[in-house]
């Protein structure tokens, strides 16, 4: 008996013995759509500044929703305008939210490489087109704007699959899930999903244009998290952003 | 790969069954020697986790603790714990979530007990708790040791009550379950695949030792 419990005990000492202390990083949260260029900024700014950064990566309300329960993130990278304006409203950030970028739809897939206009939706070839969640994901909306344009409500019903986030999205076109689907620019120019498939972007007019913004969130370390989103409003973040846009 | 994740699994995990294994003992013990009509409803009650999807246990314990309710402004401001996105959070909910597994083969190793030997050692003078001590646990020692691993093997793999409770922080709540969900996200395919496996091997053996014992005390219980 004794001798059972001892081995446990051991291990819990060696677990909590090699515990390292805390440093000071920069927590972002950051919208699905962002998450690649996200990791090229933060690698960047940690290189050139010394600081940290851990990426908490999320569907815009799924993360909305935990930093107004509390949840311990120094900035929010959301895909929208309208999560951020909400969290500001709520008093959890510093400052009202500030846009970063502009966001651009596209419509991709790596089953077919015929690819070319947003009307072939409407070919009986495509059985599902990939959407995100239009409820907590701002691609998703744009995507169903595009849909109720360009197809019949039972087409609509028949074709279209909703995935929790964009990224749930793009796991659906890489494995082929779905026939296309809608997703960011930002992921079909990454580093990780360049050359896979075909992609076209969706005319700008058939969607409210994607204003994504920022914000610092009350968590002690405002300073440090307002340097940081300053740096990606100004040329060098830009810079970095808009290699992910052409 | 990295190895944190797993670290703080199998920490998470350990915690967890130590505290259920401090709390069910006494609990099962009396909740063993209940009535009929009683032990069901406790029963019933300890053993809701089993049933219930994890993302309803997740959901009420994000209300219970979020610092806009009374419950978690209270813990905040009055005694300090921040369970929401914390370790400490995952244990509370861990608890929870994996109760029946440690709750269920106590219980049932208890109610095994013969009377007989119970009263025999009453008769001869011995008290209540020198029975327990000397008499029901280590008659029970099988079920303690079962309850143990189910409990360690279950944390080891939850998902949903984390996911809704821990908000994905490396090094803090990123437990190796939401590591695979998190690397899948990103496409990093590779990087699932090796926690996956590690997790899968890992899993495996631990059942595999929990068998072997079992089979070794039967062997021994017929010989």
């Amino acid at each position: 008996m004794n001798r059972l419990f001892t081995l446990p005990f051991i291990i819990l000492l060696l677990l909590f013995g090699c515990q390292k202390p805390q440093e000071k990083v920069l927590r972002i949260a950051v919208s699905a759509n962002m998450a690649f260029v996200m990791k090229e900024l933060s690698n960047t700014y940690t290189e050139k500044y010394g600081i940290p950064c851990e990426l908490i990566i999320g569907s815009s309300g799924k993360l909305s929703h935990q930093i107004n329960n509390g949840a311990p993130y120094d900035v929010f990278i959301s895909a929208d305008m309208k999560y951020p304006t909400l969290l500001y409203e709520q008093d959890r950030t510093t400052s009202s939210p500030k846009i970063y970028t502009y966001g651009t739809l596209v419509l991709w897939s790596t089953k077919h490489d015929d690819l070319n206009e947003i009307n072939m939706l409407n070919n009986t070839k495509i059985e599902k087109i990939g959407v995100a969640n239009p409820k907590t994901a701002p691609y998703g909306i744009a995507a169903m704007s595009v849909c109720a344009d360009a197809l019949s409500k039972s087409t609509i019903k028949d074709k279209i699959v909703f995935g929790e986030s964009i990224s749930q999205i793009n796991q659906y076109i890489v494995n082929q899930a779905v026939d296309v689907g809608f997703t960011s620019l930002f992921i079909v120019n990454s580093e990780a999903m360049k050359n896979k498939g075909h992609w076209i972007k969706v005319n700008p007019s058939l969607y409210r244009p994607i204003a994504q913004g920022g914000v610092v969130i009350k968590n002690n370390q405002e300073e440090i998290a307002e340097e940081f989103l300053n740096w990606m409003l100004n040329d060098e973040g830009q810079k970095i952003i808009n290699g992910y846009k052409e | 790969m990295n190895w944190l994740p797993l670290l703080i699994t199998f920490k998470l995990a350990l915690i967890t069954t130590l505290f259920l294994l401090v709390i069910c003992i006494p609990l099962s013990y009396k909740i063993s020697g209940f009535s009929n009509w009683s032990s069901s409803f406790l029963e019933s009650l300890f053993s809701l986790p089993l049933v219930l999807p994890p993302t309803v246990i997740g959901f009420y314990l994000l209300q219970a603790f979020s610092p806009n309710n009374p419950i978690g402004s209270f813990l905040k401001d009055t005694l300090g714990i921040k369970l929401l996105f914390s370790f400490e959070g995952l244990v509370v909910g861990s608890i929870i979530y994996s109760f029946p597994f440690m709750f269920q083969p106590i219980v049932n190793g208890f109610r095994k007990i013969p009377p007989q030997l119970l009263h025999a050692s009453a008769l001869m003078g011995k008290s209540k708790f020198q029975t327990f001590y000397k008499i029901s646990l280590p008659f029970i020692q099988k079920s303690i040791f079962t309850g143990c691993i189910m409990t360690f093997a279950h944390t080891v793999g939850e998902f949903g009550v984390v996911l809704m409770i821990g908000g994905n922080i490396p090094g803090v709540t990123q437990v190796a379950s939401i590591a695979i969900y998190d690397e899948v996200e990103m496409m990093n395919f590779t990087a699932a695949n090796q926690y996956s496996i590690t997790l899968l091997i890992f899993s495996f053996l631990i059942l595999f030792f929990m068998f072997i014992i079992q089979r070794k005390n039967q062997n021994h219980d017929t010989n």
